[in-house]
């Protein structure tokens, strides 16, 4: 069983074929930004970006070629798809980390970025736990009513922080931001974005499985 | 000699039930034995995609019981999963795939994939491996569901409306296909279609199903011997002998309809008589009494 | 052997097929103890159900023409002539009784009925002695 998650993972991979070639861009670019932008935050949040629309893609693509009776002709339960799914984005973001450490790597030794070690794991990490705060909510969703269906909602979801932002007192911001700072600050604090993450995704895997579970396909 | 006394079911389908919206499925119920093609016929909106969709956990069903390989179907999913070959009338694999990636996509799922089987039944078809699924014809895509269906080796096959839209020399072919496949006796075959004509050469077992209930489920032999078309002038029958035709149609020069023939001898023996065929039967039981000025 | 089904022939195919077979064993085109076409090799190569052809052989189980060994197949049985005799003999029996009623249809007499068939066996003995 756990043999065909890591089957259901290679053919997640497989359908997203026809994008390999944005794939294989993407460092690239990642790393132009930072070039331009000096710093690597901005390379982290290119790159954390491109896993979220990578998942939005497979969805797409997924619901198009209407996969999800492919799923149910092979040896594969609905949990199995839903919890090889998770796998998926987790790997995504894997790939992404691995890739992102190389670059940070590549620009510090080239002196492109001043940055030491450490504000770049912290970065990244945080960068991993907001991204997964919104993969929690929008993948559910996804996995009840597809991609088309849910537009709306996302948009919603991705325009309430920035509505948030522009709806705060400066000094409500400035709150915030010395928040921000000591958590960011403290790297023995690191363990609870790590953990929140795998908590956050694996209630999200929960409630997909749940909602999966009794989708009409 | 009786092969079929003792052979087991490949496939069960036992009260089935189910509601989607205003269509629903009522106490559906029907077997198929080991070694043998069921066709499953019905008009459009009968409720056979339904059934076969029920049967791979595509919907839930609401009571009931389905038994493939005398397994609980959904407690055995996996197991019985890997044993089964599907085909839909359109295919479900990503458009911009080649077949070589459809191979990629799906043979590791299935430990009896056999990569020279498939070449050889992509050949076989000519069907050229690296094509793309969106640059083939509507035969070429029904041939390559049946070569990545056959290639594991199933036990049973379920094809749902495979033949829509091809022309006879393509639906020939597939029921050629499917006249090799059954050489084995261990094997099986669910096949739905509002199609007749594919399976009166073909079909073992027929299961009727009627604005989702089942009509008929027996062989085919015994299905036609079971119906008769009657015609007669107006006028020879009672009321009571009209109400026992199924599709009863009157005319001005006459009437015609069709008859169990358990009930042929309430008829007056001047009636006229001719066998059945499948779009026969299908259309009576669709029609009510008619009359036609 | 060949077997030559026609689907608009009045006879059921099962019946078509047992014809064909028996008539192929009386002929001794199929020899004692030969091998017949297995049941699913048949139902493909006439395109016709399984269970078609699976009657005509359990049929002609039932009727002493063949045996099936289990997981070898089906093999002519040793030409009984007794059964042969006795076969033909109904065969016989049937088609004179169709005559019969049919003479009776078209009021034909009895005495009309019996010419005919006297001057039938001469005409089938002028033809052997012409052999």
């Amino acid at each position: 069983m756990i043999r065909n998650l890591f089957i259901f993972i290679k053919l997640d991979f497989i359908t997203l074929k026809q994008n390999w070639k944005l794939y294989l861009v993407t460092p690239f670019l990642a790393f132009a930004v930072s070039c331009f932008f000096k710093d690597e935050l901005a390379a982290i949040y290119f790159c954390l970006y491109m896993t979220m629309y990578t998942s939005t893609q497979l969805f797409s693509i997924s619901e198009k070629n209407k996969l999800d009776t492919l799923y149910l002709t092979l040896s594969l339960s609905r949990q199995d798809v839903v919890i090889g799914r998770y796998l998926f984005i987790l790997c995504t973001q894997i790939i992404a980390s691995i890739a992102l450490t190389i670059l940070a790597s590549i620009l510090q030794t080239a002196g492109i970025t001043a940055f030491g070690d450490n504000t770049f794991i912290t970065q990244l990490i945080y960068g991993l736990f907001i991204i997964s705060i919104f993969s929690a909510i929008q993948i559910p969703l996804y996995f009840k009513r597809g991609v088309n269906k849910s537009k709306l909602i996302i948009i919603i979801l991705y325009m309430l922080p920035v509505v948030l932002f522009l709806l705060s007192s400066s000094q409500g911001l400035a709150i915030i931001n010395r928040i921000i700072d000591s958590i960011t600050n403290n790297s023995t604090l690191l363990i609870v974005p790590i953990i929140g993450e795998f908590i956050l995704l694996g209630i999200s895997c929960a409630v997909s499985c749940r909602l999966y579970r009794s989708k009409n396909i | 000699m009786n092969h079929t006394a003792n052979t087991p079911n490949i496939l069960e389908v036992n009260h089935l039930s189910k509601r989607l919206g205003t269509f629903a499925l009522d106490d559906v119920s029907f077997a198929l034995p080991q070694g043998f093609i069921m066709g499953f016929i019905g008009e459009n909106g009968a409720g056979k995609t339904t059934t076969i969709k029920l049967m791979l956990n595509m919907l839930a069903k609401d009571k009931g019981e389905i038994k493939i390989f005398g397994q609980e179907h959904l407690q055995y999913e996996r197991e019985i999963k890997e044993r089964i070959g599907v085909v839909m009338d359109s295919p479900y694999y990503v458009d911009a795939w080649t077949m070589l990636d459809i191979e990629h996509a799906v043979s590791s799922f299935y430990s009896k994939w056999d990569h020279s089987r498939y070449m050889n039944l992509l050949e076989h078809f000519s069907l050229e491996p690296k094509k793309q699924l969106k640059a083939l014809s509507r035969g070429m895509k029904m041939k390559l569901m049946v070569a990545v269906a056959l290639t594991h080796d199933p036990d049973l096959l379920i094809l749902d409306e495979p033949t829509s839209g091809l022309d006879a020399v393509a639906r020939n072919e597939l029921m050629e296909i499917l006249r090799i496949f059954m050489t084995d006796e261990r094997k099986g075959v669910l096949f739905s279609t509002h199609i007749t004509s594919d399976l009166e050469k073909v079909a073992d077992y027929i299961t009727l199903i009627h604005k989702g209930r089942i009509l008929e489920t027996q062989t085919k032999d015994e299905l036609l011997e079971k119906y008769l078309v009657v015609k007669g002038g107006l006028n020879l029958l009672t009321t009571e002998q009209r109400q026992m035709l199924i599709g009863y149609r009157e005319h001005s020069v006459g009437f015609d309809g069709l008859i169990d023939c358990a009930s042929l001898r309430h008829l007056p023996t001047s009636i006229v008589t001719e066998p059945s065929n499948f779009d026969e039967i299908m259309i009576r039981f669709n029609m009510g009494g008619e009359i036609d000025e | 052997m060949n077997i030559i089904i026609s689907n608009s022939a009045g006879a059921p195919i099962y019946e078509q097929i047992k014809e064909q077979i028996k008539n192929a064993i009386f002929s001794g085109e199929l020899t004692d103890g030969e091998l017949l076409p297995s049941i699913r090799k048949l139902a493909k190569d006439l395109q016709i159900s399984v269970i078609t052809t699976m009657r005509a052989y359990n049929d002609l189980e039932q009727e002493g023409f063949i045996v099936n060994v289990q997981g070898k197949g089906c093999y002519v049985q040793p030409k009984n002539p007794e059964l042969l005799r006795e076969q033909k003999l109904r065969d016989v029996e049937q088609h004179l009784l169709n005559a019969i009623s049919d003479s009776k249809l078209a009021k034909i007499s009895d005495k009309e009925l019996m010419d005919m068939l006297y001057l039938l066996l001469n005409e089938e003995d002028d033809i052997e002695e012409g052999e």
